[in-house]
């Protein structure tokens, strides 16, 4: 089979390199978010911190989106919040930062009412967290997005951030990454699996990951996967499943923004 | 209500691409972006050949993948079935580029989304398309599916055969490819299906 | 069907690297400008005031009429209309992108004169006054004049404009070395056999009934990539009426896409497989009798002589089965007469043989009795509108047109053209102006003018042209582009392009006959001018101002339209007059008249005329020339998006079709281990290399042929989006075999050999090239 074409189809990757910096930044935002809810419910002493932490991120991460936008200077920007689609994603992740934003913002001051802080936290942090694979696994129509990631980008979320905490000596942090690395390690085996045996798209797509940065993808993986060897030697053990969870995530976005179509 | 759809007769389709600079000028299409291409795909081995000259743009799905997925609510189905974008509203996120499986839509240089609207300018003066009125091989009819005396409703009744693209997506496109000159139908999907 | 998940993958890197390279606006910091939060984006041009003007096509030579949408003082839009009888309503992808033609920033802008003292070729040139140009152009060619005679400055012209440049001016000015490449690189063979066989030529506007016919057999002629609008239309309504297609063509065409059979034929064998034909028709009694009766001359001694090429022979030849051959014979005969072999239009394939070729086809047709009969040719002559009075001009003009017959010489006091004798047609022959540059004989040619001719794309054996260049005393290029031609003239006349400027009226040979006019729709741009304005300015300072007895062109169209009674107010209004043709013989046989303009009087299969000349009287097949082995003979065409070598630095345009590629059968790519859109060279027979060019692994062709898209390979630097594009098919005909009826020249006759291993010449893509042009 031959094709070719007059004029070409938009086939353009729409996210370039400040989405996956932004997709960096939400995995933080949201799960410092989520630290930030634990923090607040355990009673933690440190919680004015990872309040303050998660502001920080969550306008890091709206600063990039902001950049990225194509859309930059226009005003109507501003109904995005204006708007109710429940359906979008991008819609859910949005309120959900901003919910976490606001909510942190009293945390951190220590005014209002706990409990309402609380309960945003749950639910913003959680949309937060989950929002960026449910924005990939929402598009059935890109092989490499699959349902798999809805779970894997959570995952890989926490893993980044405790990643983080660690290299920050925060203790309680140090006895997550191991489980956390795993667990991602594993869905990320999954993933694969299913791809490779899947139908003729997903085992195109996975040839197609292959090609495009399978080398790196298994580095991502080993990374992960050599956690528990590591565990030890300080600094190392932060660094290396961070690494690794940035590069799954990121190859799984690049790449992913392909589909197969007709070829 | 209307269901506006569009039929291209793929038996008299050469893929002149005289459609795709209709468009670029109607609709001022920047350079390096389109909303309507031509994709000509062959099969088979010496002299045993079918050609397929295949017109790609926007389907103006009834079960637009593209619409929910937008947080803005700026890409909308209008009451006559055009799948729209209000330029104004649109941030740019590309989560509808993300989501259409037809690879119809692009970011307009002036940060807004952008991809084929059948034309609604012309169909709000009672014009058929840019497209459909240059082609000079007539293969293309447009109308209103609820009309049975539509020109595209009539192109339907009258057809061999009709073709959907990607039709287990579930989208319900609205651009109807007729008389396909495969045997299995439209030849990227037979492709599919075999391999 | 195996899916070739490679091929997809690397097709999809390649597109989506060009893509990637020419990637969107996001680099700038403030896309679409400087910020303003509450900007709405900029409104669409038909929301404005829309006003709209009538005007027919040139973005190529077939001239549909077309509607012009103004807005803002821009171009916005073209279309067709349905009153006009060649658009109806419709243009094809070249006309639609006409706007970006005229709003191409590389366009000429000034006048220009090659600095003294420096090279032809060289590009340099100062800017210059229109009146300082034609002065010096003035100077020149009396200097010429003086001591060669009026007969050493030849004229090239095509396009409308031409009409002024290798006509009227020629003409004025007296020599008869005017031409146009859309002759003896065109169609001078069909209608030098159309002239000698029905007394009649073929019209410009090919007259085949295509509205009623049922059976068609193209030989070559590859409609769908071949995009003349109305032929295209009517084309595709008849198949979707259900007329039955076979396409005779070594390459699976567009058409052959279309067609109930494909006849894959070995190349240059075509007048063999008509032959065939017609030998069938006869020996089994098919051929309509009643007709060949009552129309035509000569049918024992075509039957004699047919009897010889059985379709055995043929299949020996052509390598299509014998058996297809007589069913297809059968076939046409049982739709006769509404079966066709429409006449293609570039005929000129492998000179030797191309008049036997058109001779034959034009006898299948009349077997099957379908000329002047519904479902076949129709007749019809181009509608009649006076001239504007003025003297009678010295020499009559000498170019002949692709739709016009040769051109008998009378008495004169002019030497005849460089070429004449050569051949047995009288219409003068572009490519065989060149030589006498050089050699002087038979006497020498001193100044050459080309209007809208692309000299070094459109006439083979370039090395040749350039060395012809360099023996001149003036040469002057009028045209809209700095093309590479263009780049070496003397003086660089920039014409402005059709949508600025009024023309000359086109009366067309239709089944309707009709005229069209055509209006500016803006302003020229830059110090732009109409082809008219400068022949008229040129012509007063040439001391011939008595032949352009009129002020201005408004003057000189009302005047023309008045013998019609109507006027150039009128034609704004309605942009198409359509008169009632006479297209069957029975239409004429009403009146009385016979339409076949013989001495006979008959459509003559056996020619009195050739006989006398000592050529062959009845068509013949000769052995095509054979290629050096590892050799493919190199066959090219056109893209449907692109004409000749014009388009190619058309942003839209470009962007539908960018470079070509070569097409080779994949066995052969297998052999060679060439793989699909790979970058090769071409070398040909005399070692002249072209590329890098993409190959196109396809089962589309023959093994013996490959095959590219004419027009590109442009070596032109100011033409930013076409320069270093492709390959030119015409840099690689290094030689061609003269028609010796026709003065044809057959291009086929040229073979090349695939040079694995050219680098990826890392095109930007057009958006890039856009876009920098855009901001320098
Ligand atoms: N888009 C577009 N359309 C155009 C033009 C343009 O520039 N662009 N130009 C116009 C003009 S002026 C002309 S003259 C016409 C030319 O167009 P046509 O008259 O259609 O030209 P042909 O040379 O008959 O057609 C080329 C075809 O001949 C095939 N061929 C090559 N060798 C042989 C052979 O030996 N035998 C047979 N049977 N077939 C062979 C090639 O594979 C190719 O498919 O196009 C007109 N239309
Ligand atoms: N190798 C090869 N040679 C061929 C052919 C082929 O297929 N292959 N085809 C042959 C055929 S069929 C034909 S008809 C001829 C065509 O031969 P040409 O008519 O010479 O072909 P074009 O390339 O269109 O060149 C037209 C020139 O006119 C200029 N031009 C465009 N518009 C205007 C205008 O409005 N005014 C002026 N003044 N100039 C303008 C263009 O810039 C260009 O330089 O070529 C013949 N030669
Ligand atoms: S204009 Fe018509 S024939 Fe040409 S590609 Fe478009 S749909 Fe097909
Ligand atoms: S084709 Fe794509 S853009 Fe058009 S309606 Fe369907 S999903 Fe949306
Ligand atoms: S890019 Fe614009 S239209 Fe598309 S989903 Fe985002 S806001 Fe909606
Ligand atoms: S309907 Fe209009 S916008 Fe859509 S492809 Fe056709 S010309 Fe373009
Ligand atoms: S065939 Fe196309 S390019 Fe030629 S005159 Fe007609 S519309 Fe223009
Ligand atoms: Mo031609």
């Amino acid at each position: 089979m031959m094709t070719e074409f007059y004029a070409l189809p938009n086939t353009e990757h729409f996210w370039h390199w400040p989405t996956l910096i932004h997709f960096f930044l939400v995995a933080m935002a949201g799960g410092a978010a989520v630290i930030t809810t634990i923090a607040l419910l355990t009673k933690h002493p440190k919680v004015r911190t990872y309040a303050l932490v998660t502001m920080v991120l969550i306008v890091l991460d709206l600063i990039t989106l902001w950049i990225e936008s194509p859309a930059r200077f226009r005003f109507t920007h501003v109904w995005i919040f204006l708007s109710f689609a429940p359906a979008a994603p991008i819609w859910l992740g949005a309120w959900g930062l901003s919910v976490s934003l606001v909510a942190s913002f009293f945390v951190w001051l220590q005014k209002g009412p706990r409990a309402l802080w609380a309960t945003l936290l749950i639910i913003g942090s959680a949309l937060a967290l989950v929002y960026p694979g449910l924005a990939l696994a929402a598009n059935i129509n890109r092989p490499l997005w699959t349902p798999v990631v809805l779970i894997l980008f959570p995952l890989t979320g926490m893993l980044t951030v405790i990643s983080i905490a660690h290299l920050l000596k925060q203790d309680w942090a140090k006895r997550w990454i191991a489980p956390l690395s795993l667990a991602s390690v594993a869905m990320v085996i999954v993933y694969l699996a299913g791809l490779a045996m899947g139908g003729t798209e997903a085992r195109m797509a996975f040839d197609y990951l292959m090609g495009h940065g399978g080398l790196l993808f298994a580095l991502g993986l080993v990374l992960m996967a050599i956690v528990p060897v590591i565990r030890r030697v300080p600094v190392v053990a932060a660094l290396v499943p961070l690494a690794g969870a940035t590069i799954i995530r990121s190859l799984i976005v690049e790449v992913g923004q392909i589909q197969f179509f007709g070829f | 209500m209307s269901r506006m759809a569009m039929a291209i007769d793929l038996a008299a389709c050469v893929g002149c691409a005289a459609c795709s600079v209709a468009c670029k000028h109607e609709n001022e299409v920047p350079i390096g972006v389109n909303r309507l291409w031509i994709r000509n795909t062959t099969i088979g081995t010496f002299p045993n050949l079918v050609t397929e000259f295949r017109p790609e743009q926007c389907l103006h799905c009834e079960n637009p993948p593209c619409v929910p997925v937008c947080p803005t609510g700026c890409c909308f189905v209008r009451a006559d079935g055009i799948v729209d974008i209000e330029p104004m509203k649109c941030i740019g996120c590309s989560a509808c580029i993300a989501a259409c499986p037809y690879d119809a839509r692009y970011m307009h240089p002036d940060g807004y989304v952008s991809k084929c609207d059948f034309c609604k300018h012309r169909v709000a003066k009672g014009e058929l398309p840019a497209c459909v009125t240059t082609c000079p091989t007539l293969c293309r009819s447009f109308g209103d599916l609820d009309d049975p005396n539509s020109d595209v409703s009539i192109a339907l009744r009258g057809a061999r055969r009709v073709d959907l693209l990607r039709p287990g997506l579930g989208t319900g496109p609205k651009l109807y490819y007729l008389n396909a000159p495969a045997k299995f139908g439209l030849v990227g999907e037979e492709g599919q299906r075999s391999s | 069907m195996k899916l070739g998940r490679r091929d997809f993958i690397k097709l999809s890197c390649a597109t989506v690297g060009a893509l990637a390279v020419g990637s969107t606006a996001k680099a700038q910091l403030f896309p679409g400008g400087f910020p303003n939060p509450f900007r709405p984006p900029p409104g669409k041009w038909f929301e404005g005031d829309v006003t709209t003007s009538y005007s027919y096509c040139e973005m190529c030579f077939w001239k549909c009429g077309m509607k012009v949408s103004v807005e803002g003082g821009k171009v916005r839009k073209v279309d067709g209309y349905l009153e006009n009888p060649k658009s109806r309503g419709m243009l094809c992808p070249r006309g639609q992108a006409a706007p970006a033609t005229t709003y191409d920033p590389d366009r000429l802008k000034k006048p220009l004169i090659r600095v003294e003292g420096s090279e032809r070729g060289a590009g340099q040139y100062r800017e210059a006054s229109w009146d300082e140009a034609f002065d010096y152009i003035a100077e020149k060619m009396f200097a010429i004049r003086d001591e060669h005679g009026t007969e050493s400055v030849a004229f090239m012209g095509h396009g409308t404009g031409d009409e002024w440049f290798a006509s009227y001016l020629p003409g004025a000015w007296g020599t008869p070395n005017a031409a146009k490449p859309s002759v003896s690189l065109c169609t001078a063979p069909r209608e030098t056999a159309s002239v000698y066989t029905f007394g009649r030529g073929i019209a410009g506007h090919e007259q085949i009934d295509w509205d009623e016919t049922d059976y068609i057999v193209l030989i070559g002629h590859h409609i769908g990539e071949d995009t003349h609008n109305t032929q295209l239309q009517q084309f595709a309504q008849a198949l979707t009426r259900g007329a039955k297609l076979v396409v005779v063509d070594p390459r699976f065409s567009v058409a052959a896409a279309k067609a109930k059979d494909w006849l894959p034929i070995k190349p240059a064998t075509d007048t063999a497989l008509l032959l065939a034909w017609i030998n069938v028709l006869i020996e089994e009694e098919i051929y309509d009798a009643e007709y060949v009766e009552k129309y035509t001359l000569g049918f024992e001694q075509l039957a004699e002589h047919a009897a010889q090429y059985t379709p055995e022979w043929a299949e020996a030849i052509t390598e299509i089965p014998a058996d297809t051959i007589r069913r297809i014979a059968r076939e046409m005969a049982a739709h006769a007469p509404r079966a066709v072999l429409p006449v293609g239009r570039h005929v000129v394939w492998y000179g030797h043989d191309d008049s036997h070729r058109m001779r034959a086809l034009y006898f299948v047709n009349i077997l099957l009795g379908n000329y002047g009969m519904p479902g076949g040719y129709y007749l019809c002559d181009a509608p009649i509108v006076d001239t504007f009075p003025a003297p009678e001009l010295p020499l009559a003009p000498a170019a002949g047109g692709c739709g016009g017959g040769p051109v008998e010489v009378g008495d004169s006091p002019f030497r005849p053209s460089v070429d004449r004798g050569k051949f047995f047609g009288t219409a003068t022959s572009v490519q065989e102006f060149i030589e006498p540059m050089i050699t002087g004989e038979p006497y020498p040619v001193k100044g050459l003018f080309a209007y809208g001719v692309n000299i070094f794309h459109s006439i083979p054996m370039v090395e040749r042209t350039k060395e012809a260049l360099r023996h001149l005393d003036l040469y002057v290029a009028i045209d809209i582009l700095p093309m590479e031609h263009v780049m070496w003239a003397d003086v660089i006349l920039p014409e402005c392009t059709f949508l600025e400027r009024h023309d000359d009226l086109n009366l067309v040979a239709h089944k309707t006959p009709f005229i069209q006019a055509r209006f500016p729709a803006v302003e020229p741009m830059y110090d732009s001018k109409p082809a008219w304005w400068i022949a008229r300015e040129l012509g007063i300072k040439l001391g011939l101002g008595e032949y352009f007895p009129w002020e201005n062109i408004e003057e000189y169209l009302d005047r023309r339209l008045s013998s019609i009674g109507s006027s150039l107010e009128a034609m704004a209004e309605q942009g198409t007059i359509v008169r009632r043709g006479r297209p069957y013989i029975a239409d004429w046989e009403r009146l009385n008249r016979n339409p076949f303009d013989t001495p006979s009087g008959q459509l003559e299969f056996y020619s009195e005329r050739f006989a006398e000349a000592g050529l062959d009287p009845l068509p013949v097949f000769i052995d095509p020339m054979e290629g050096p082995s590892g050799y493919y003979r190199l066959l090219y065409g056109r893209s449907p998006v692109h004409t000749f070598a014009r388009t190619h630095n058309n942003a839209v345009l470009m962007e539908m079709d960018s470079e070509n590629s070569v097409w080779l059968n994949t066995r052969e790519a297998e052999r060679l281990g060439v793989s699909h859109r790979e970058y090769v060279y071409l070398e040909n027979q005399d070692g002249v290399v072209e590329g890098p060019v993409r190959a196109n692994v396809t089962e589309r062709i023959r093994q013996d042929c490959v095959y590219i898209t004419h027009g590109y390979g442009h070596k032109a630097p100011l033409m930013k989006l076409a320069n270093g594009r492709g390959a030119s098919d015409t840099h690689l005909q290094t030689r061609y075999d003269l028609d010796p009826y026709s003065g044809g020249a057959g291009l086929r006759n040229n073979w090349v050999r695939i040079v694995p291993g050219a680098p990826d010449p890392q095109h930007k893509s057009i958006a890039q090239l856009v876009r920098e042009r855009s901001q320098a």
